[in-house]
């Protein structure tokens, strides 16, 4: 049986409009099962990649097209964030920052986004948009049934 | 529309031993990159008052995005060459876990009430 449905979101390229995000995702992941606590790191995940589409991929652009989809599996939920990529090509590969050197002031203190998100969901990296041009960052959260109840 | 704009206060400690070299800055709201300024007004008050201690009060705040805790580092920063120490209280369970993340309690300590940060702060002084 294919488990497999979607939920797509556009929302406006400005801070705070990932709010709605969060909120749509953490109400589809409730309704899977996945405990709360994975609930509110998925929330974080889904808020700074938003922020980071909307600072980065769109450049603060309040025109441009952001867009979130929810791919919903059986024991799987995947979101995709989706920008204009205006500000070019995303990283190959996520780089942890250098917290000492921030904390010391020798790093700036910001470009920490990628580096939460990675540590808050099962897979975070950007993939090949599926439509059309621009940058599509992928998160997945997998059930865990021993720790989670199913629905 | 959505955001909850930060709003700051600052107060000394409560009692006879209130002094102004100890001071909570209490947040209220999300904290993000549009409450840097008051976040840093906030700071700079209590240091033009001569604050040793600074403890931020994170019990209203539901919402915090990492353009927020580079607020906080920069925050950080600034104390640590100034010689004063930050003290974080009542920080939900969840944000505990993304500033451990980001190491920020290595400079920061996080109490579970600020009658325990203020105890914190008075053994230092």
């Amino acid at each position: 049986m294919d488990y497999r449905k979607t939920v797509e979101l556009k929302i406006p390229n400005e801070a705070g409009y990932e709010k709605i995000a969060m909120k749509l995702a953490a109400s589809v992941a409730e309704g899977m099962g996945f405990a709360p606590e994975r609930v509110e790191d998925l929330k974080t995940a889904v808020s700074e990649a938003c922020l980071n589409a909307m600072q980065h991929g769109n450049q603060d652009d309040v025109t441009a097209r952001l867009f979130v989809i929810l791919t919903i599996e059986a024991s799987s939920l995947a979101i995709d964030v989706k920008d204009e990529g205006r500000g070019g090509r995303p990283p190959e590969t996520i780089e942890s920052p250098d917290m000492e050197k921030k904390l010391a002031g020798l790093q700036k203190p910001r470009g920490l986004g990628l580096f939460v998100i990675q540590h808050l969901v099962d897979e975070a990296m950007f993939v090949a948009p599926d439509v059309g041009e621009g940058n599509q960052f992928r998160m997945v959260i997998r059930l865990e049934p021993h720790k989670e109840q199913s629905c | 529309m959505l955001r909850k704009d930060l709003k700051v206060d600052i107060r000394k400690v409560a009692g006879p031993a209130a002094s102004a070299a100890m001071q909570i800055i209490d947040l209220q709201g999300d904290v993000n990159s549009t409450g840097e300024a008051a976040i840093k007004q906030a700071y700079n008050t209590a240091t033009t008052e001569g604050a040793r201690h600074i403890l931020f009060n994170f019990e209203k705040v539901d919402y915090i995005n990492t353009s927020g805790i580079a607020v906080l580092i920069s925050i950080v920063m600034e104390a640590q060459k100034a010689q004063q120490k930050v003290l974080l209280f009542q920080v939900n369970r969840h944000y505990q876990k993304i500033f451990d993340l980001v190491r920020l309690p290595m400079y920061a300590k996080i109490y579970n009430s600020e009658v325990e940060a203020v105890a914190a702060a008075r053994a230092e002084s």
